[in-house]
């Protein structure tokens, strides 16, 4: 998807994702985590239909089950006793937080998969080639071996199979040493192979001097439009919780939940921030169906 | 770049590297004294602490002039360490990054064992997906490889024994430093039952990884170290 | 003005006591077509990278070389990089960066251009080479024609004036390599740049070249445009030289030894027709006598012999009689990679004879290298039988081994890590030609096929009657000497040095002496032998070659020929897969067209030959129905 949310330069949308991942690890509210996990949910939705997500939704699923049954096994803090568990109190309050901090925890899952989604490897570089070009650099060069390795991989486990070595119903033992039999023949070939690779570089001028950029992209309206919505937006989120609107305790008991009129603002502030790239991505939608029904 | 070139032999602490180093590292302690003071805030501060840790490494790596041959060295053998899963897929608890990692830093020492643990670690997670675990991947592999590689030249690390033992404790290290952001960012009341609980729950994964890498460790050192110590030669980097 | 004048070079490698170049005096002048040839260890890598300060490798030079004028060492750093550019053999290990359009920007990079000269030289380079429709492509996605193209286009985005190709198309299938060379030709021709080339597809690059350079033993034997240097190359009565020249130019020259000027001598088919019409006219039956017979009684000798003999050139005595039942047979084999992929063998069934040799033809993705696997047992095809002398190989459905498997271990087979052919997004590569067979094979089908999926322990003795020789040796070696790879493989196979065929097979292939060197220090043919000599340690009856010319220079694939020969004397049937149509033409005794993962054609090799218009050899392209029994050099009585 080019357009909408995920045409934004890597660097607008990087400064996007900091700062929902930031707010998925330190807001507790119950109000704002259901309201994040909905936004991930439905950000992963709209980028691709949630197909990367459903793939792995369900380990995540169960990381948060863990999560949430932990914190009342082990933790007896809170007044609301529910019921005993081999004479440890299990509290309405353990309960709620260990809910809570599953919600956290999935919702950062799920904004992961989102950023992977749109920020991937070639983008994640390109925002990492400024900071620190040699690193780059280096990663994009591995990058580039790792599927050719996955491919030499496959050959000398055809040769291996086809010379008998890898038979059927072999033990463990046998499994592993012929698995590091494969890898001996790669690394040998490969570290060879790589002397020819260090000649193409330097053939074409690697090491003369300082590498230059050919990376022409740059912040357009729109990026800047989206920046400065989002500074707004994040200081206003970032500042309010930090001077204690929507901070939530759920020990000793409960806290009720109230909005002051603060809250509402800050509320406010925290969905429309969720809110942007859905509502980027719906307008992008509209826009296209627009130009097609007149067509 | 005469300059340049000098800078490259020069050691860990030289080069006004030491300072950097020094309050990066005085940075992450007070992260993690922070953190620890207010547990809310833990998970940001955990990983600016990480990434503090790592900085140093990185910022010394980037103002390094490489040549091509040994920035290849690197990119390569971190992505060997990133695909050396795929023979072994039937067997999920082996894990030969670690291994892979510690014969990289024993014969090409301990700034390239860092890094190409850490390149291991970030090649994987782009092909992968990114999650709240690749800084820590990130910190794990490549302090493994940073530790093999300064005790590159002691008994230890040129006994068997002493490797695998290495092995073996790293085994367990590595699934303690990586369940500690799940246990301290999302466990509520961290309770010593809670983290023992936590830790008995990972402890056939660490076992089998401590395992597997006392058996490669045992077995395949030997061909590793002469496989690795050829490229050395040829890549024109031996020790001064 | 001369671009590279070379006065005296001699070179030795560091290390080594025999000078790999001596006195080596050349010049090549700017805008020319320099074409180097002579056998592997001439020193035709060596004298190219010679040309090229970066590459030069390390060694003792003596004499001098000069790049327009001035020295080469001192030559500016950036005007090296810039104006001398280089292409090497192997794409795979020539391409740094992961996307095509990072691996374009590159070395523009390094020389630090700013971002907008960039944009703006690509956007005229880009069209040029064809690359718009996968600028944006993963490298890993692309075919080997499209790297070999990318690298090449890497290199001419610092507008060189010399280009240096070092066996630019040894990797690549005949298609992509006559693509790739024709834009070559269009470089040197349009924008009058000075190619140096070391290549072995002459046939193609004899009629382009400007200059043809022999260098035999690191020594200039040859220097002269190409119909002089073909003259001059045949009058040396060399046949390992002679190997170089084109058909065209061998059947002319076998013919009329004497033919009075280098104008005459034919290059491609259309001048080697018009040749041959004019000197059937002119000499009639006449023409060739006094070798080894005229091509017109050896046509009339030709059409006897095959009348009665099935038509094998090679001889027909370890042939087995048609009726006796088949070595191996393929029946209604189906293969794909993943559930949507499509088939690579649909239905393909197969007869091989015991004692014959057999070559399969087939384009890239035709299956042709996944059908050997499954013979091999490297992979398991998923419906249909094979049998090794009437005895089932596979079971005929993988489905019942998955089945078992899962049940024995409670693991069912994982995807790796990272195999980006796995995702959704690498599939779009079939369209752009990407080798079916290589490109797919790892990642989705290698995670299942990892767990190690075989039918029956009767199978798995009957798999060890089958060897398999990939294209590259260096799959097989995961020990630091020679002979420790030996002793593993005996030892594998349970056998003692002293019972095994060792000792012979080592003086058959001549590898005596190699057991203490490293396998990665002696040289690409020997290591070629040293994979076969693995595979015939398991003493195999069938033997399969996947593409085993690849990349050799005539006289090794002469020497491979003559090798495969004696193997197939011991009792081993050959079947290989090939492009080089000039090999099989000369050595197999039946060839087979795979197309669309069926067999396509299967006939001894003559009738296949002469049936077929553009899977024929190009003495046959030449004499065509003007000979028509004519169908390789052999035929003339050529060596």
């Amino acid at each position: 998807m080019v357009f909408g949310f995920a045409g934004l330069h890597p660097r607008v949308s990087f400064a996007y994702f900091a700062l929902l991942l930031l707010c998925c690890m330190l807001l507790r509210h119950p109000v704002l985590l259901a309201a994040t996990l909905a936004a991930a949910l439905l950000l992963n939705l709209s980028l691709d239909g949630g197909r990367r997500l459903r793939r792995s939704l369900p380990a995540y699923l169960l990381i948060a089950l863990l999560a949430a049954v932990a914190n009342p096994l082990f933790s007896s803090r809170g007044e609301t006793i529910l019921f005993y568990l081999r004479d440890r109190p299990v509290t309405l309050e353990a309960i709620a937080y260990g809910g809570l901090s599953a919600a956290a925890l999935l919702s950062l899952l799920l904004v992961f998969t989102a950023f992977n989604l749109v920020l991937d490897s070639g983008r994640l570089l390109r925002l990492l080639a400024p900071v620190a070009p040699q690193t780059a650099f280096a990663v994009t060069v591995s990058m580039r071996f790792v599927p050719l390795l996955t491919r030499r991989l496959g050959e000398i486990r055809s040769v291996q199979r086809a010379l008998g070595d890898l038979p059927e119903g072999m033990g463990r033992r046998r499994y592993l040493r012929e698995g590091m039999e494969t890898l001996h023949a790669l690394v040998a070939w490969s570290l060879e192979e790589a002397l020819q690779t260090a000649l193409s570089m330097r053939a074409r001028g690697y090491g003369i001097g300082p590498r230059s950029s050919a990376d022409v992209s740059r912040l357009d309206g729109r990026d800047w439009a989206f920046l400065w919505v989002l500074l707004l937006l994040g200081c206003n989120i970032i500042i309010g919780r930090a001077s204690g609107v929507h901070a939530y305790e759920a020990y000793p008991r409960l806290e009720p939940l109230q909005e002051t009129p603060l809250g509402w603002v800050h509320l406010g502030c925290y969905l429309l921030f969720l809110a942007l790239p859905v509502l980027m991505n719906g307008k992008e939608r509209l826009h296209w169906r627009l130009i097609r029904s007149k067509m | 770049m005469p300059k340049r070139s000098a800078e490259r032999s020069s050691s860990l602490h030289s080069s006004g590297m030491g300072g950097v180093y020094a309050l990066c590292l005085l940075g992450a302690l007070a992260l993690m004294g922070l953190a620890m003071w207010r547990r809310e805030l833990y998970l940001p501060l955990s990983l600016a602490m990480i990434a503090l840790a790592m900085l140093p490494f990185f910022i010394r790596f980037e103002r390094r002039k490489l040549r091509a041959e040994e920035l290849l060295l690197v990119a390569m053998l971190g992505a060997i360490a990133a695909v050396s899963r795929i023979p072994f897929v039937a067997l999920p608890s082996v894990q030969p990054v670690s291994f892979i990692v510690i014969m990289a830093a024993l014969v090409f020492g301990a700034e390239s064992g860092f890094l190409v643990g850490a390149i291991a670690a970030i090649v994987s997670n782009l092909f992968l997906g990114q999650g709240p675990w690749t800084p820590w991947q990130m910190f794990s592999w490549g302090m493994i490889g940073f530790t093999a590689g300064l005790l590159r030249h002691t008994r230890l690390m040129g006994s068997a024994w002493g490797r695998a033992a290495f092995g073996f404790a790293w085994g367990f290290l590595f699934g303690w430093v990586m369940n500690l952001w799940g246990l301290l960012g999302f466990i509520g009341d961290l309770s010593w039952p809670a983290i023992a609980a936590s830790y008995a729950a990972s402890f056939p994964f660490d076992l089998a990884h401590a395992l597997s890498n006392v058996f490669f460790l045992m077995l395949f050192s030997g061909i590793w170290l002469r496989i690795l110590g050829r490229a050395k030669r040829k890549y024109g980097l031996l020790d001064p | 003005m001369a671009s590279y004048q070379i006065e005296d070079v001699s070179f030795r490698y560091a290390g080594s006591a025999e000078p790999r170049l001596e006195d080596v005096r050349l010049s090549i002048g700017e805008g020319e077509f320099v074409l180097l040839c002579g056998p592997s260890g001439s020193g035709k890598t060596t004298l190219l990278r010679q040309l090229k300060r970066e590459a030069a490798p390390a060694g003792e030079r003596t004499g001098a070389i000069r790049y327009a004028g001035e020295p080469l060492e001192a030559l500016d750093e950036r005007r090296s990089a810039e104006e001398i550019g280089l292409v090497f053999q192997d794409p795979d290990s020539g391409i740094v960066m992961s996307t095509a359009w990072q691996e374009l920007t590159f070395a523009m990079e390094n020389l630090g251009y700013p971002a907008a000269a960039i944009q703006r030289r690509l956007a005229e380079l880009v069209p040029f080479f064809g690359i718009e429709s996968w600028l944006h492509r993963d490298v890993g996605e692309l075919s080997g024609g499209q790297k070999q193209l990318l690298s090449l286009a890497s290199v001419m985005t610092l507008r060189p004036r010399v280009l240096l190709l070092d066996e630019p198309t040894a990797q690549l299938d005949p298609v992509a390599a006559r693509e790739f060379i024709g834009l070559i030709a269009r470089l040197n021709e349009e924008l009058g740049l000075t190619v140096v080339i070391s290549e072995h597809r002459y046939e193609d690059l004899f009629p382009l070249a400007s200059r043809v350079v022999l260098l035999r033993e690191g020594r200039v034997a040859v220097d002269a445009p190409p119909r002089e240097a073909a003259l001059a190359i045949w009058r040396e009565g060399r046949a390992e030289s002679a190997r170089v020249l084109p058909s065209a130019a061998r059947l002319c020259l076998g013919a009329e030894p004497l033919a009075p000027s280098a104008e005459r001598v034919p290059l491609t088919v259309r001048e080697g027709r018009a040749w041959l019409r004019d000197a059937l006219e002119r000499l009639g039956p006449e023409l060739g006598r006094g070798r080894g017979g005229g091509p017109a009684a050896m046509a009339a000798e030709r059409a006897g012999a095959a009348a009665s003999a099935g038509a094998a050139p090679s001889g027909d005595s370890a042939s087995a009689a048609p009726d006796e039942p088949p070595l191996l047979e393929c029946r209604d084999l189906v293969f794909a990679y993943a559930k949507d992929e499509p088939l690579v063998l649909s239905r393909l069934s197969l007869q091989v004879r015991r004692g014959e040799w057999m070559a399969l033809f087939g384009s890239n993705g035709a299956g042709k290298s996944t059908l050997l696997k499954c013979i091999a047992g490297a992979l398991e095809p998923q419906r249909g039988r094979i049998l090794l002398g009437g005895e089932p190989l596979s079971a005929g459905s993988s489905l019942r081994s998955l089945l078992r498997l899962r049940k024995g271990s409670g693991e069912p087979p994982q995807r790796g890590l990272a195999a980006p052919d796995a995702r959704p997004a690498g599939r779009s590569g079939g369209a752009a030609g990407a080798d079916a067979d290589a490109a797919r094979g790892p990642g989705s089908p290698d995670a299942s096929a990892l767990a190690g999926r075989e039918p029956s322990r009767g199978a798995a003795s009957l798999r060890r009657r089958i060897g398999y020789v990939a294209q590259n040796p260096l799959l097989y070696f995961t020990r630091d000497t020679v002979g420790a790879q030996l002793e593993d493989r005996l030892r594998r196979l349970g056998l003692e040095e002293a019972a095994s065929p060792l000792a012979e097979l080592e003086a058959l292939l001549e590898l005596e002496g190699l057991r203490g060197r490293h396998p990665y220090d002696i040289s690409g043919g020997q290591q070629q032998k040293l994979a076969l000599l693995l595979v015939l340690l398991g003493e195999p009856e069938l033997l399969l070659l996947d593409e085993p010319t690849k990349g050799l220079d005539p006289e090794s694939k002469h020497r491979l020929a003559g090798l495969l020969g004696r193997i197939r004397e011991r009792g081993t049937t050959l079947l290989m897969v090939s492009h080089d149509v000039e090999f099989a033409a000369a050595h197999a005794d039946r060839c087979g067209l795979l197309f669309d993962g069926r067999m396509a054609g299967l006939q001894p090799t003559r009738a296949f030959m002469s049936d077929n218009y553009y899977y024929t050899t190009s003495v046959r392209r030449v004499a065509g129905e003007l000979l028509p029994e004519l169908l390789t050099l052999k035929d003339l009585g050529h060596a």
